[in-house]
């Protein structure tokens, strides 16, 4: 709770100091809608990072360091996690050819893209199947899939640095109420 | 109506505070973090790593310190743009987190030093108020502490000071009260007491006298108690003003009924105007304006016109009393509504003084014009009765 708080407190001073002063701008990182479709006992979850890539990453994501881009994927019923799963979405540049290898956990395959705008098209994109055999098809459930970002360590700088202060440390984060049975197939 | 809104002495410093403070922060925004930005981003440019990447292009792909040096330099460009960004973010933040604190503090300081002053404004109004007891607690820094205590030492000696005022008025007043008291009782005891004593001596010498002047004595007797309870009725009236049964009335009917009476004996000119009503208690105008009108007889030579005009003036009535007397001196006109002061022989000194305070009673304005030689003029101002339009 003190660190949802704490949280909170700096989301907020980053705000107010992106609104203050014109000299720190970040990113105002958001998921689009999140799109449910069911298949008999399996559920496809897709959704896109949108305003999340557009200022300051690009230094990073061509430094040739692995860059992570996480995604939380949780189902809800009521107050409990009835499944709760992980992604991430590499990203590593090659100086040499120029070109961005992604690799993207949630489909389980690798993707090349030549330029910048490519590569935010590519790894915006969540979109994971998950199998729903251990889950009441009849009851309401909340799926919400959050998005946040893991620091990374430069070989020219003492300290890692957190690439959350480029999303002014607020994760995005979207949520959908569904109840399986109803969800076309 | 005065619209504009007014900020208090608190509010205005608080703003001028963050006004500065916002300024001098966007001064140093724009003068030196943002050249500063604007450098690191010329660094860090696309085109230039793009260049140098095409440089890379142009050597035989073996060589290995040309590789490690473009991976270096992009790592170095990327550790830039995550300085720039911290530094940025965590200045500003750490400048935005100092601005809330140090407002608080100012704030906080600033209701250390004005608080005690508007303690000292309200407790001022109480004094002003005629509230002596007022007390300030001595709270607050050394100076303030000390202020408070000068004030409750001020506070302190006014309240002395009024009541020692209040006891030597108290004083004045009743040894004014008991010398009139005295003097007036002692008036009608001296007749009575020789009456008797006539009476006593016929008696036991001249049983035959004594007959004969009975009734006179017994007359002068009787008339000297009449004036003793006229005396004590006065007073009595005087203490005991009732709180005013307001009637609305035409007041020029009622002065031609009090009038009346006087008319046969002496000589009166009345110019009144009518149909304008007043909301008065009929008895206190009896009271007033008989008052009035037996001063101006008694002030008048025989042959003397009194002159009794009621007017309007704007929302008001003025009924005006003028007598062809020997008039009132300067000091003397400044005391004629004080109680118990009086320039005739035979007065109690009550009877402006009733009028004064049934005047007040009832909202109305007394005052008296005059000037030695010329006769005196006492002008009744009251206001207007008007209906309501919706009653």
């Amino acid at each position: 709770m003190f660190g949802n708080l704490t949280n909170r407190f700096v989301s907020t001073v980053a705000s107010l100091t992106a609104l203050v002063f014109s000299s720190y701008t970040g990113n105002d990182a958001a998921f689009s809608n999140l799109a449910l479709q069911r298949q008999g006992d399996m559920l496809t979850v897709q959704c896109r990072l949108v305003s999340a890539f557009d200022h300051d990453f690009e230094e990073f994501f061509r430094s040739g360091k692995p860059v992570n881009v996480w995604f939380m994927l949780q189902v809800h019923s009521g107050r409990e996690v009835v499944l709760e799963e992980f992604f991430y979405h590499r990203v590593e540049f090659d100086p040499m050819s120029s070109y961005f290898e992604i690799y993207l956990h949630d489909q389980q395959y690798t993707v090349s893209a030549r330029s910048y705008a490519e590569l935010i098209e590519v790894v915006s994109l969540f979109d994971h199947t998950i199998s729903l055999l251990d889950i009441d098809h009849e009851q309401s459930l909340i799926v919400s899939v959050t998005g946040y970002l893991a620091e990374i360590r430069l070989d020219t700088m003492s300290e890692p640095f957190d690439l959350m202060l480029l999303w002014n440390f607020k994760r995005p984060v979207v949520r959908r109420s569904c109840i399986l049975n109803e969800l076309e197939t | 109506m005065n619209l504009k809104p007014k900020l208090g002495l608190r509010v205005s410093v608080l703003l001028l505070f963050l006004i500065l403070y916002v300024a001098s922060i966007v001064i140093l925004n724009n003068y030196f973090v943002q050249p500063r930005n604007r450098m690191v981003e010329r660094l860090v440019d696309g085109r230039f790593a793009e260049r140098f990447a095409e440089c890379y292009r142009q050597v035989p792909r073996d060589d290995e310190i040309t590789t490690e040096v473009l991976i270096e330099y992009r790592q170095v460009i990327a550790s830039i743009a995550a300085t720039q960004h911290r530094t940025n973010f965590y200045s500003l933040a750490v400048v935005l987190i100092l601005m809330a604190v140090s407002s608080t503090l100012f704030i906080f300081g600033f209701y250390i030093i004005t608080h005690p002053l508007k303690e000292l404004q309200v407790a001022t109004a109480k004094i002003r108020e005629g509230d002596f007891s007022v007390y300030l607690p001595p709270t607050g820094t050394s100076e303030i502490r000390l202020l408070k205590q000068s004030f409750n030492d001020m506070s302190r000696e006014l309240e002395s000071v009024q009541d020692k005022l209040l006891q030597a008025e108290k004083e004045m007043i009743w040894k004014e009260l008991s010398r009139i008291l005295a003097h007036e009782i002692k008036n009608p005891l001296t007749p009575i007491q020789l009456s008797v004593q006539r009476l006593e001596e016929k008696y036991t010498d001249d049983p035959e006298r004594f007959v004969a002047i009975f009734p006179e004595c017994a007359g002068i007797i009787n008339q000297e108690i009449l004036n003793l309870r006229g005396l004590v009725q006065s007073f009595s009236t005087f203490a005991k003003i009732s709180q005013p049964e307001t009637t609305v009335f035409d007041p020029t009917d009622t002065i031609c009924e009090i009038l009346r009476g006087y008319e046969s004996s002496y000589s009166l000119k009345k110019e009144l105007v009518k149909g304008h009503l007043i909301a008065f208690d009929k008895t206190h105008f009896y009271q007033i304006f008989t008052n009035i009108i037996q001063n101006a007889i008694d002030a008048s030579p025989p042959e003397g016109t009194i002159l009794i005009s009621l007017r309007q003036s704007r929302s008001y009535l003025v009924l005006d009393i003028v007598d062809q007397g020997q008039g009132i001196s300067p000091e003397d006109l400044g005391r004629i509504f004080e109680p118990y002061f009086t320039r005739k022989k035979r007065g109690t000194g009550l009877g402006l003084a009733l009028v004064k305070r049934l005047s007040d009673a009832n909202g109305a304005i007394i005052r008296a014009k005059s000037k030695p030689g010329d006769g005196t003029t006492f002008e009744l101002i009251i206001e207007e009765y008007r209906e309501h339009p919706d009653s």
